[in-house]
C-alpha cells in the first residue's frame, strides 16, 4: 500500500529509491530522513560540501552502511542490505574513488571478479569472450588478456564499470570517478555513461566538479549537513546556484558559514623568496604550477582531492620527482631531489594521513626527535636530552595525555597530529608544509595549530597551508591560491574574499 | 569472530596476566615488556622441566659451560640477524658468510692459492692481519650486495639474501677446493678456544658483541634509526630519514657480525672446511625469534637476542640430558620449538589487546563506542 503510494508520489517507476534514510555515528547526525531516487534511464548527481553526507548517503544505498531510519526500494520493492553482497544481488553496484581491481590480473578477470561463471572449473575462452562483450558495452576495445596494470587511470574505471554491469547491476554509483582523470579519459567516460543510459541504466553521479555535473547529470540532489536541500533539474541549474545550495542560503547559516569567513588578504608580502616552484609537471596530477613563498609569509592553497595540490605538496618535500619544473629552495634547485635533502634544506613536511608519519608502536619521544635527532644529539644519544626536548614540546602544543616514554599509538587523533608537528619545530624549519593541518580535529585543537603557524610565521619561517577545506585555509593564509585540475586556477591577496569565492574557483 | 571469542575468554585471560602482575608490580610495566617477559617465563620453565627430567646432569657446571659455548657462535650470527629482523628483513646468508669467513684466512694462512679469475692467484702464506681483513672485507661487501640489492632495487631480503648465500657457499667450495685445514693461525685458535681466567674467550667475545651492539641499538641514532626504519618504514622517510642507508647498513653490519662468528666457529671447531657451520642459518634465526624480536620489524633487541640464545641453548641441550628415545629427538625438539614460539605470541597479543584497551579509555576516539559492555575487571582490582 505505501509502496503504491510511494509510486504515485514520484510519478515515474524508480530503479532504487531511499526513503527517509537516518544514520548517526557515535551522537552525530550524518543523515537526517534523506530522501533519494535513481529513475531508469537517467544520471543522478549527488553534490555537497565536505561532511554533507555525500558518502553516507552512497554506504547506505550500497550495503556499506546499515541505516538506523528510512527504507530502500530496487525497482519498487523494499529490501534490506546487510552487506554490498546484499546489494549487488539487488542490482546496485558502486564505483568506489579507490579503483578496487588487481592490477597483476588480466583485464577479463577483473572484469568477472569473483562472479563465477557457474562452474567450478575455469574455462578461459569463456572468461576471455563474456569479458570482451562486457567491455565492448562500456567502449572499450583491449584485448581482456592484458594485463589491467597496462591500461589508463580511465580505462581501468571503464573495467570497473564493465565488472559492474556484468555482475548484473543497473544501478551504478559512481563516486567521484573523475578526480584522477585526464580530460580525454573524462569524455570517454562520460559518452560510455550516456550510452548506458540509454539502455536504461541508472547511475548516481557523486563529484565535486560541478561543471560536469550540469553537463552531463540529469537532476542532481544537493545535501547540506545530512539533509537533502533539493533535487532539481541538473540542465537548468548554474555552478553559482549550486554553490549557494551546498553552502545555505538562510540567513543564520549564511553568517555562519558566509560572514565568518570573509577574511580580508593583506598585501602580499616583499620579503626574500624562500620557495620557488616554477612550471612544475608531476603526472598526472600537477600540471603546470608556478608558486613563490616569501619569508614569514602563509600561502594557502585550497582545492579538491583530484585537484593535485596534495602532489605539488609530496614534490616540494622530494617525495614526488616532478616530470618537468623547477623548485628552488633559497635558489636551491636540487634542494628537494630527496626527503632527507629537503629536510637537510631547511623543509618541513606534514602528511594528510598522519598514521603514516608515526611509528604507532613507538614511544613520543621517539617519534618527536625523529626529524631532528641529527641536530639535537651527537652519535650517542643522550636519553637526558631526548627527554627534556620531548617534555618541552609536549608541553608547549598542550599534548594531552603524553609523556615522552608512552607509545604514540595511545593518544587521540589530534595529539597524535601535534606529535608530528612538534617533530618539525625542533630544527626549526625554514618551510613548512602543512597537508590538511587540522583535519578531523576539534575545535580547541584547530586553534592550537593555527596558534603555532602564527608562532612559525613570527619567526620568519615560509609556510604553506595545502587542504581541500576552505575554512582552513582561510583561517590561517595571508594570500590564498587555489588549485583545479592541476592548475592554479585563482589568486587571491590584498582583498576581501571568503568560502565561496574560493569553492567557485575550485569546482 | 572477535567479539564472539572475546568476552568469555578475555577475561580468563586477563587474570592469567594478573597471575604475572605481582612479579612485575605494575600491570603497565608488564604490558610494556611482554616482549621480553614472554620469552623470559619461557626460559624458567623449560629450564625447571630439563633440570627436573635431569637433575643429575642438565644444571651441572659442566653441562652449563657447554651450553654456553654452544651458543656463544650462535650469539655471533644471532646479533646480525637481529639487526636485520628489526629493521624488517631477513637474511639468510649468515651461516654461508660465516663459513667463508672462517675458510678464507684459513686458506689464506697456509699458502693456498686463492685464484681470483681475471686477476690470478694471491698467495699470502703466513700473514694472519692479512688474511682476516681480506675476509673481513670480503664478507662486508657481500653485505653491501645484499643491501644494495634490497634498498636500491626493491629486490625482497629474502631472494637477494638466498643468492647473497649461495655465492658466498660457492666462494668457499671453489676456494677450499675440497681441502680440510687443520693448521690454523694462532690468532683464529686463540680467539675460538682460549680460556680468559676461568672463562671461555669465545663466551667473552660474545658477551662483549652481544653488549657493544645492545649500546648501538639503544643509545646511538643509527640504532634509533633501525628501530624507526622498522617499526614504520614511511614515516621514517616522512621525516627525512635515508632508510635505503639504514637497510644497507643493517646488512653489512649483519654480514661483518656473521664473518667474526664464522671465524671464531673455526678456532672453536679446531678445523676449517667448506661445509661445517652451514647449519647454523636456522638457529640463528629461531633463536632471534624465540626471544621475541619482531620478524616484522621494530620490536625487540639485543636483551630478547640473549633470552633467545639461552632459550634455544637450552632447548637443543636439554633434550640430549634426558632419557628419551634417541631417534625421536629432532620430533621433540620441533614440538618444543613450536611451543615456545606460541607461547610469545600469545603473550604478545595478550599485550597489545590490553594495552589497545587502556588506550580507548582516557581519550574518546571518533567512532562509536562498543555495544558490549565492558566485562567487569574484577580479577584485576581485587
Amino acid at each position: 500500500m505505501t509502496m503504491t503510494m510511494a509510486d504515485v508520489a514520484t510519478e515515474r517507476p524508480t530503479s532504487a529509491r531511499l526513503a527517509g534514510i537516518t544514520k548517526t555515528f557515535g551522537g552525530v547526525r550524518a543523515l537526517d530522513h534523506v530522501d533519494f531516487d535513481a529513475r531508469p534511464g537517467e544520471i543522478h548527481a549527488l553534490v555537497g560540501h565536505n561532511g554533507a553526507g555525500k558518502s553516507t548517503l552512497i554506504k547506505c544505498l550500497t550495503g556499506a552502511h546499515v541505516p538506523d531510519e528510512g527504507e530502500i526500494y530496487v525497482h519498487g520493492v523494499r529490501v534490506e542490505f546487510q552487506s554490498p553482497a546484499d546489494a549487488g544481488h539487488a542490482g546496485v553496484g558502486v564505483v568506489y574513488q579507490e579503483l578496487s581491481l588487481f592490477p597483476s590480473l588480466s583485464v577479463g578477470e577483473n572484469v568477472l571478479g569473483r562472479n563465477a561463471l557457474g562452474s567450478p572449473w575455469i574455462s578461459w575462452g569463456r572468461i576471455w569472450h563474456v569479458a570482451r562483450e562486457h567491455l565492448r558495452a562500456v567502449g572499450l576495445d583491449v584485448d581482456p588478456r592484458t594485463p589491467l596494470s597496462h591500461l589508463s587511470l580511465g580505462e581501468q574505471q571503464l573495467v570497473e564499470i564493465a565488472r559492474a554491469l556484468f555482475s548484473g547491476a543497473d544501478v551504478i554509483v559512481l563516486d567521484e570517478p573523475t578526480s584522477a582523470l585526464s580530460p580525454s579519459e573524462r569524455d570517454l567516460l562520460f559518452a560510455t555513461l550516456h550510452r548506458l543510459k540509454e539502455e536504461g541504466r541508472s547511475f548516481v553521479l557523486v563529484s565535486h566538479i560541478l561543471e560536469e555535473v550540469i553537463g552531463n547529470a540529469d537532476r542532481v540532489t544537493v545535501l547540506r549537513d545530512g539533509r537533502r536541500v533539493t533535487t532539481t533539474d541538473a540542465r537548468s541549474t548554474t555552478k553559482s546556484e549550486l554553490v549557494d545550495l551546498m553552502l545555505g542560503t538562510e540567513a543564520q547559516v549564511l553568517r555562519a558559514t558566509y560572514e565568518g569567513n570573509v577574511v580580508d588578504l593583506p598585501a602580499a608580502s616583499t620579503a626574500p623568496v624562500v620557495l620557488e616552484i616554477r612550471d612544475l609537471v608531476w603526472h598526472p596530477s600537477v600540471r603546470g604550477v608556478s608558486l613563490t613563498v616569501r619569508r614569514g609569509e602563509v600561502v594557502g592553497i585550497y582545492g579538491d582531492l583530484g585537484s593535485g595540490h596534495f602532489d605539488l605538496a609530496g614534490c616540494v618535500f622530494g617525495l614526488k620527482r616532478p616530470a618537468e619544473g623547477t623548485i628552488s629552495v633559497n635558489g636551491d634547485a636540487a634542494a628537494t631531489r630527496t626527503p632527507t635533502r629537503a629536510r637537510d634544506s631547511g623543509v618541513a613536511y606534514l602528511s594528510e594521513d598522519r598514521r603514516r608519519a608515526l611509528a604507532l608502536t613507538q614511544s613520543v619521544a621517539h617519534n618527536m626527535t625523529l626529524a631532528s635527532l641529527h641536530r639535537i644529539e651527537r652519535f650517542f644519544l643522550d636519553p637526558g636530552r631526548e627527554n627534556a626536548v620531548t617534555t618541552r614540546l609536549i608541553n608547549e602544543l598542550r599534548i594531552a595525555n603524553a609523556t615522552p616514554q608512552r607509545d604514540v599509538g595511545a593518544l587521540s587523533g589530534g595529539n597524535q597530529q601535534k606529535v608530528v608537528l612538534a617533530r618539525w619545530l625542533v630544527l626549526p624549519p625554514r618551510i613548512v608544509v602543512l597537508v590538511e593541518p587540522t583535519r578531523g580535529m576539534d575545535v580547541g585543537a584547530k586553534s592550537e595549530v593555527m596558534r603555532i603557524v602564527e608562532q612559525l610565521k613570527r619567526q620568519a619561517v615560509a609556510v604553506l597551508v595545502v587542504s581541500t577545506e576552505p575554512e582552513t585555509v582561510l583561517a590561517m593564509a595571508e594570500r590564498v591560491v587555489v588549485m583545479h585540475r592541476g592548475q592554479v586556477t585563482a589568486e587571491y591577496s590584498a582583498c576581501r574574499v571568503d568560502k565561496r569565492t574560493l569553492v567557485e574557483a575550485g569546482s | 569472530m572477535n567479539d564472539l571469542s572475546r568476552a568469555p575468554e578475555a577475561s580468563s585471560r586477563r587474570s592469567f596476566l594478573s597471575l604475572l602482575a605481582p612479579l612485575a608490580g605494575r600491570r603497565e610495566w608488564l604490558q610494556r615488556n611482554a616482549p621480553l617477559v614472554a620469552p623470559s617465563a619461557a626460559l624458567v620453565l623449560l629450564t625447571t622441566l630439563f633440570a627436573l627430567l635431569a637433575p643429575e646432569t642438565f644444571l651441572s657446571a659442566g653441562n652449563i659451560r657447554n651450553i654456553l659455548s654452544q651458543t656463544a657462535v650462535l650469539a655471533f650470527l644471532a646479533t646480525g640477524v637481529t639487526f636485520v629482523l628489526l629493521v624488517g628483513e631477513i637474511d639468510l646468508s649468515v651461516a654461508n658468510v660465516a663459513v667463508l669467513a672462517g675458510m678464507l684466512p684459513a686458506l689464506m694462512f697456509i699458502g693456498h692459492p686463492i685464484s681470483v679469475p681475471p686477476f690470478g692467484e694471491i698467495v699470502l702464506p703466513g700473514n694472519q692481519a692479512v688474511a682476516i681483513g681480506a675476509a673481513i672485507f670480503l664478507c662486508g661487501a657481500l653485505g653491501a650486495l645484499t643491501g644494495l640489492l634490497v634498498s636500491r632495487l626493491g629486490v625482497p631480503s629474502i631472494i637477494a639474501t638466498l643468492g647473497v648465500m649461495l655465492l658466498a657457499d660457492g666462494l668457499s667450495y671453489y676456494w677450499a677446493q675440497g681441502l680440510r685445514v687443520y693448521d690454523l693461525m694462532p690468532a683464529v685458535v686463540g680467539a675460538g678456544s682460549g680460556f680468559i681466567g676461568p672463562l671461555p674467550t669465545i663466551f667473552v667475545s660474545a658477551c662483549a658483541v652481544l653488549l657493544l651492539a645492545h649500546v648501538v641499538l639503544s643509545r646511538t641514532r643509527f640504532g634509533r634509526y633501525v628501530y624507526m626504519t622498522g617499526a614504520n618504514r614511511v614515516a621514517a622517510q616522512l621525516a627525512g630519514i635515508s632508510t635505503r642507508r639504514v637497510l644497507l647498513q643493517v646488512f653489512i653490519v649483519a654480514a661483518v657480525l656473521s664473518a667474526l662468528g664464522g671465524m671464531i666457529n673455526v678456532g672453536r671447531m679446531g678445523s676449517a672446511d667448506a661445509r661445517s657451520g652451514t647449519e647454523l642459518l636456522m638457529p640463528a634465526i629461531a633463536a632471534v625469534v624465540l626471544g621475541g624480536t619482531s620478524v616484522f620489524g621494530g620490536v625487540g633487541g639485543i636483551p630478547n637476542t640473549v633470552v633467545g640464545l639461552l632459550l634455544y641453548g637450552v632447548l637443543n641441550n636439554g633434550l640430549d640430558q634426558i632419557q628419551m628415545d634417541i631417534y625421536l629427538k629432532p620430533f621433540a625438539r620441533g614440538g618444543f620449538l613450536i611451543i615456545a614460539i606460541v607461547f610469545n605470541i600469545v603473550a604478545l597479543n595478550l599485550a597489545a589487546r590490553s594495552r589497545a584497551r587502556a588506550s580507548e579509555a582516557p581519550t574518546p576516539s571518533s567512532s562509536p563506542p562498543p555495544e558490549v559492555p565492558e566485562p567487569s575487571s574484577g580479577g584485576l582490582s581485587s
